[in-house]
């Protein structure tokens, strides 16, 4: 056995017993799955990878099934745990049975998809364990002959036709919508005020407002590491991310989809199959996903205000165009922009009633008003609702208090990070 | 005569042992083995499986003689049951252990992972440890006249009234809603069940995130609400899959709702069409959405495989609609001008359906070769099953496990054009579903 193929083994526990830990408790799995997950164990220990592999898929179609039975949040975590460990056998098992000397592209390129699909799926075990299976793949790749050559070819390549659209840095408001903002109600923007400052004049009023000047030592707005269409593609091309497909969330058309990153952008940002639909990485914390990607971005200072410790760090990339209508979210919010614009208005939550937020269950935090085209009939006290707005910029963060309305649209080709506090 | 074929996921060995239960090929001195089951019954005599996807349909059960008829079959991923008349005796046939001289249950059904059994219509078992009766779960006062069992949730129907048990955790107390309706059938999803009424309506109620109550919403019903879309017509069967739902009309056409994303509706899916065909593959992809194409989804292709088909006979029919990932409101499939529906069944992402000219149908999810095609390539259109057109077997119904399907033939060249009444009556209420 290679090298390698120990260096992966020893990132699992070292026996079947040890691995079954992994499952806190059993009593909600069912006995079908735990009989064929531990003849996939058994198969996998004792070095049959080839059916072992075999075995891994019914455990994680059914364990798939029942993620997707009920609720997500009702579902008990050891299935989450189950699926994280057939994802890990599995990824292993595939680079095993492998007979060909050298990683290649492709089956890189699966291998990944099965560990993303673990960590999208799954819940986190054995400190994290697909994490530092991806690292140790990653690494593999990295320094196989075949990486080697097809990287250089690739950014040759890209290199050639690097992506037209974008070679100007993300033309700012291109495209045929241009939009005006009412300098009454403009946003205003403050240059880097101290805690003190923004504390007692934004956050304790629950004043929207744009700090600039915050964001000049980000490694991903500034610097030789700043982040383009090909930086990211370098860091993140191969991991899958979900992505959502259609005009927005409130439409009947609208769909998630899995795919990587490098196919998100080929379909949806450069639009090379001629794909009519919009498509936009949203709301996805990709940081934990991609450690290399977190080192570029800083929390805010500001954050520290809260009384919480843990900040959520999601996300935003997709073409222009994309729309988040009108909702609320129930923490603090800095919405920054690494490249590209956006449209957004706020409402504040004196206006709650004024934007008929939805009676159900899903959708309460949404309101049922289209921003770009209100019906006033059915919506009559919307005429009376006021409302700040603006164009947020690179390099630009938007505070936005906690339950605020807020509606976004980009208006160009964008990557904000939002940081979700209390 | 009649036969029944197996398709689909066996890593269970589930084929294995029910070979087993019925040569006895057991310890012959485990009494608690049926070891009498009627010459007319017999199992296949092939050799033992041990592929986990069975693609080839494999023989399970032939009847010699055509007075016997199915009662009933119920599968799980891991255990079948089927239910046989003979001579007015009952015989059960399962991969499950069967005690000596057990009744006939009068249904079988069942609810997440176990075979349910309901004796004299009011004492009901969910299997356990190998057994098929296992456990009592629960002894009604009053006649159980239908069973059907989600992933959590056991539906007993008794007259105007519906109990409900939950399993998980464990098994609690029954929950009763009184109805102003009539059951003639019930089938469940993994969330959700279907009632279809003696007077041909349809209700539904449980989890409706993927559209497949049929009221034109994603929201969970607690109570059964009527589906109003398909009150103008009569629906003679329904049949619903893990999270899809099926009905029939008198009429013989199809009516679909519930998730799509693996084509188990019929009706053209992401997943599996495409907009951009490869190349040197373009002639085997036919057009598979509204002509012309509509403006905000595209064009879309879908990927048809008749090239290694027999029989000559075989057709996809393809909805030029969509691509549809959830369909929140039932809608009609088109079969073409002749064909009408007579049977409905669902798995876990896949439907299969028999028309009256005695054909299989089958579309969705087959990973484990479950559409009977031979292959394990999913589909978004129905498509003839090409197996039994071959073999010249008419399919007069169809059962479906979670990831597998189970056809009811019989011989074809036995059905004569002098027309025996007899046979046809038996050929139209030999079984009933679930």
């Amino acid at each position: 056995m290679s090298t390698n193929s120990k260096t992966l083994l020893c990132i699992l526990p070292n026996c079947k017993e040890g691995l079954l830990k992994g499952i806190k408790n059993r009593q909600f799995l069912d006995d079908v799955l735990l009989e064929m997950f531990n003849d996939c164990c058994t198969a996998f220990y004792i070095g049959d990878f080839v059916s072992a592999i075999e075995l891994c898929k019914p455990v994680l179609d059914y364990t798939w099934e029942k993620l997707n039975t009920g609720y997500w949040k009702d579902v008990d975590v050891n299935w989450r745990y189950l699926y994280t460990l057939g994802s890990a056998v599995l990824s292993i098992c595939k680079y095993i049975t492998d007979t060909r000397s050298d990683m290649d592209e492709d089956l890189y390129r699966d291998i990944t998809k099965t560990i993303d699909t673990g960590i999208l799926m799954g819940a986190p075990v054995f400190d994290n364990v697909l994490d530092r299976l991806m690292h140790a793949f990653s690494d593999i790749y990295k320094n196989s002959v075949k990486s080697v050559t097809v990287n250089k070819r690739k950014l040759i390549d890209e290199g050639k036709h690097i992506d037209a659209k974008t070679k100007k840095a993300f033309p700012s408001a291109a495209g045929s919508e241009k939009i005006i903002i009412n300098s009454d109600k403009e946003i205003k923007r403050c240059y880097r005020p101290s805690l003190e400052t923004f504390k007692h004049q934004y956050l304790d009023n629950h004043t929207a407002v744009i700090l600039t000047g915050l964001m000049d030592h980000w490694p991903a707005v500034n610097g030789s590491k700043s982040w383009s269409l090909d930086r990211i593609r370098s860091m993140a091309g191969h991991r899958l991310v979900p992505v959502e497909i259609g005009s927005k969330y409130t439409e009947e058309n609208w769909t998630q989809s899995l795919m990587t990153v490098s196919e998100f952008i080929e379909k949806f940002i450069n639009n090379s199959s001629g794909c009519t639909s919009t498509g936009y990485l949203a709301q996805h914390q990709l940081f934990d996903q991609i450690p290399e990607m977190r080192e570029d971005i800083i929390i805010p200072d500001y954050c520290c205000l809260g009384s919480e410790d843990e900040v959520d760090i999601n996300a935003w990339f997709g073409p222009q165009g994309t729309v988040s209508p009108l909702h609320q979210d129930p923490k603090e919010n800095f919405l920054t922009q690494v490249f590209g614009e956006k449209y957004i208005r706020l409402y504040s939550t004196d206006f709650t009633k004024h934007v008929y937020p939805h009676e159900t269950m899903l959708l309460k935090n949404t309101s049922q008003v289209d921003i770009e085209n209100p019906d006033f009939e059915r919506f009559p006290l919307f005429r009376n609702a006021s409302y700040s707005e603006c164009i947020l910029k690179a390099g630009e963060m938007l505070y936005i208090p906690k339950e605020h309305w807020h509606f976004v649209k980009s208006l160009s080709i964008s990557f904000s990070v939002s940081f979700w506090w209390k | 005569m009649w036969i029944a074929y197996f398709c689909g996921f066996d890593g269970l060995a589930i084929l294995r042992r029910l070979k087993k239960q019925s040569y006895n090929e057991t310890d012959k001195q485990d009494e608690s083995i049926l070891t009498d089951l009627p010459e007319c019954v017999k199992t296949a005599d092939k050799a033992v499986v041990t592929n986990i996807k069975v693609l080839t349909p494999e023989e399970i059960l032939e009847l010699k003689s055509d007075s016997d008829i199915v009662q009933a079959c119920t599968a799980t991923l891991n255990e079948i049951v089927i239910t046989v008349l003979h001579d007015n005796e009952n015989t059960i046939l399962s991969s499950l252990k069967v005690e000596k001289e057990m009744k006939r249950p009068e249904i079988v059904s069942t609810v997440r992972d176990k075979i349910v059994t309901v004796f004299d219509n009011k004492r009901v078992h969910h299997s356990h440890d190998n057994s098929l009766t296992g456990k009592l779960m629960n002894s009604a006062e009053n006649q159980v006249l239908h069973a059907g069992g989600t992933d959590s949730t056991l539906f007993l129907v008794e007259e105007k009234k519906l109990k409900m048990i939950k399993v998980i955790p464990e098994i609690s107390l029954p929950i009763e809603i009184c109805v102003d309706f009539c059951v003639s059938e019930i089938s469940c999803g993994k969330e959700h069940a279907l009632i279809l009424t003696n007077s041909g309506d349809v209700y539904s109620c449980g989890g409706g995130s993927r559209g497949q109550l049929g009221l034109g919403h994603v929201e969970t019903r607690e109570q059964p609400c009527l589906v109003e879309d398909l009150t103008g017509v009569r629906m003679k069967c329904v049949g619903a899959g893990g999270w899809h739902s099926m009905a029939i009309s008198e009429l013989g056409d199809l009516y679909v709702w519930g998730w799509n994303e693996s084509g188990q509706l019929g009706l053209p899916c992401r997943n599996i069409s495409t907009q951009s065909p490869p190349a040197e593959e373009r002639h085997r992809y036919q057009l598979a959405s509204p002509e012309p194409a509509d403006k905000a989804t595209g064009t879309w292709f879908t990927c048809v495989h008749l090239e290694n088909t027999v029989s000559g006979q075989c057709e996809a029919h393809i909805q030029r609609v969509g691509p549809i990932q959830v369909q929140s409101e039932p809608t009609i499939l088109d079969f073409g001008e002749d064909v009408t529906l007579v049977k409905v069944a669902g798995g876990a992402r896949h439907s299969a359906v028999v028309t009256g000219e005695g054909h299989l149908l089958t579309t969705g999810w087959n990973d484990y070769g479950q559409l009977c095609h031979e292959d394990v390539l999913s589909r978004d259109y129905f498509q003839s099953v090409d197996y039994f057109l071959q073999h010249r077997r008419t399919v007069k119904g169809v059962f479906c496990g979670p990831w597998s399907t189970i056809v009811l033939c019989q011989n074809y060249l036995r059905r004569e054009p002098s027309g025996d009444r007899n046979r046809s009556v038996i050929s139209d209420h030999c079984f009933c579903t679930d």
